[in-house]
């Protein structure tokens, strides 16, 4: 089974890094670490600061953008072009494929995250600045968030729709970071019925902010590494789930 | 024998949309090929030839019903690791090379990457795309496609071979290459389905066939006994013929070609050919060929699915004043 969900993932690997919307959207992310620059002279904060926090937030709509357009839709696409059926009709069960599909994916989204992070470092170094290891923990955190984004994307473009799947992977990322922020600011008491129904969401919903270490580094404030090392645990189990629910959906699926 | 593919009561629908009642496409079928014949699927479009080849190869599951592969279900995927699948109109991820193609599918089937490596070259060779094992999928012609379908499906060297329509789109040179390598795997005992809507193809390809109609099996065996072995007409020619038996002769047949001497008739039945020949050949003529024309494959199917009764084979010849004559082996001769 390993080796066949690894030749799978490989496959997808390698497609995602061949299709033009990977390279479109890297190379997208590039000119913004790039153009950080530009905004840092205008800046009247710290020049580098502007630069990390500007390509940071690049980085994370990076990963969403990612696993809309190429998570929600790689199911999908094999199933319209048919290019499924040479691989089910082997020994592979429609859980290998997918499992391998989704590490592909990932393998792909991080790559990508890994490019533009080590530009992001190189280009903070040309400028005399110094990575720190905050910057690497909002790295480490997009990757979990990465892990997360596409396997939603991948239950729910089993679930549905391309389209509709990528629209609800993105409403699903921003409900998942301010889950947080919403229940805070229902639980002043003034509103009980909203303050239980956010509580009930933030708890029955991934919760993105626990890996979100972008404002953090921003204001310089001191890394928990154990909330980042929880939060991973958290992301991996929901990213199980989600991969999970993908597979039984796959396996009532005709072709 | 072994049955490598049985195939029991399959019952199927569709749903056209969500809120439509189910369409049947398949309503209990059952059929069983054996280990080392090369087996055709006929029947017009929706009959449900595809339907059931998919149900096969794991892409669809039947409503009712059971298809084994080698003695398993056949949306086992274990069961599958015996089969080479190769879908109508096939398609595969453009952004690879046949090489890397082949080097997923064959590891997907259980080949080790020296085993891929070591057939891969071979194969592609076999099919003619050596010239191409470097360049992308995206842009094969449809016959390329074809051409690599098919060493994707044989990879592996499955025991059993599904092939549906593997003829559709291919040039003259590609149809020969294919057919050749179908009959390449008859010879080495391997299973084959073959599904195409070409019945000469068929006729020449496979030992046995399953006719589905809207559905149904409504006939199966061997094509020997399901086509009269019995000549329906002759086509006769010959020259330096006596003009009274020329006379006769037109008189009999139901296509008359006179020319520079020569005579060409098409004469029906089974007997009257052989007798004119041997007239001729008494009468001092020259008869230069006398070819039987047999029911096709295609005719037998299109009449099967008009629902036409079967047609005698030998019709009443018309009387033809008797002479002594040799017998028509010598005539032949």
């Amino acid at each position: 089974m390993r080796d066949r969900v690894l030749v799978l993932a490989r496959a997808t690997f390698l497609e995602a890094v061949r299709d033009r919307v990977l390279l479109v959207v890297g190379v997208f992310t590039l000119g913004v670490v790039l153009f950080s620059r530009v905004l840092g002279w205008l800046s009247i904060e710290d020049e580098l600061k502007m630069v990390q926090d500007f390509s940071l937030s690049g980085m994370s709509w990076l990963a969403l953008l990612l696993a809309m357009l190429v998570g929600a839709f790689s199911v999908a696409k094999e199933v319209e072009r048919r290019t499924l059926y040479p691989i089910l009709s082997r020994d592979v069960s429609r859980g290998e494929f997918l499992l391998g599909k989704y590490f592909g994916l990932v393998g792909a989204i991080w790559t990508c995250l890994a490019g533009a992070g080590l530009a992001l470092v190189l280009w903070l170094l040309v400028w005399g600045g110094h990575p720190t290891t905050a910057l690497l923990a909002a790295l480490l955190g997009l990757l979990c968030e990465a892990l997360l984004l596409v396997a939603v994307a991948l239950f729910l473009g089993t679930l549905t729709a391309p389209a509709v799947a990528a629209v609800a992977t993105c409403g699903f990322a921003l409900a998942a970071h301010s889950t947080e922020a919403l229940r805070e600011l229902t639980s002043d008491g003034k509103r009980p019925h909203f303050a239980t129904l956010w509580s009930i969401v933030y708890r029955a919903m991934p919760n993105l902010e626990d890996v979100n270490f972008i404002n953090a580094t921003s204001a310089g404030l001191p890394i928990r590494w154990t909330q980042l090392l929880l939060g991973a645990l958290s992301v991996s189990l929901w990213s199980a789930l989600f991969v999970g629910g993908a597979v039984l959906l796959f396996r009532r699926r005709e072709f | 024998m072994e049955s490598v593919l049985e195939v029991r009561n399959l019952v199927k629908g569709f749903r056209p949309s969500p809120f439509k009642a189910k369409v049947a496409a398949l309503r209990g079928v059952t059929f069983a090929v054996a280990e080392g014949e090369c087996f055709g699927l006929l029947g017009q479009n929706g009959a449900g030839k595809t339907t059931i080849l998919k149900i096969a190869a794991g892409l669809l599951a039947a409503d009712r019903g059971e298809a084994f592969l080698l003695g398993r279900p056949s949306g086992e995927a274990a069961a599958r690791r015996a089969l080479g699948y190769l879908p109508e109109n096939p398609y595969f991820h453009e952004h690879l090379t046949p090489l890397e193609g082949l080097e997923i599918y064959g590891r997907l089937s259980g080949l080790s990457a020296a085993e891929v490596k070591s057939r891969a070259p071979a194969l592609l060779e076999r099919v003619g795309l050596t010239d191409a094992a470097r360049r992308r999928l995206r842009g094969f012609s449809k016959g390329m496609r074809q051409r690599f379908g098919l060493a994707a499906a044989l990879l592996h060297e499955p025991r059993m071979v599904i092939l549906d329509e593997p003829l559709s789109g291919l040039d003259p040179g590609g149809r020969r290459l294919v057919k050749e390598l179908i009959l390449e795997q008859r010879r080495v005992g391997r299973t084959v389905v073959l599904c195409s809507h070409v019945l000469a193809d068929v006729q020449e390809l496979c030992d046995r066939v399953v006719v589905l109609h809207k559905g149904e099996v409504v006939r199966e065996g061997a094509i020997a006994s399901l086509l009269s072995s019995a000549p329906r007409s002759f086509e006769l020619c010959a020259e330096q013929v006596a003009p009274a038996l020329a006379s006769r002769i037109e008189q009999h047949s139901s296509l008359f070609r006179a020319a520079g001497g020569t005579i060409t008739a098409k004469l029906p039945g089974e007997s009257l050919g052989p007798q004119f020949a041997a007239q001729i050949h008494a009468d001092g003529g020259r008869l230069l060929s006398l070819v039987p024309e047999r029911e096709s494959l295609e005719e037998w199917f299109v009449r099967l699915v008009a629902g036409e009764p079967p047609v005698d084979p030998l019709p009443p010849a018309p009387a033809v004043p008797r002479r002594e004559v040799a017998p028509i082996a010598e005539v032949s001769a």
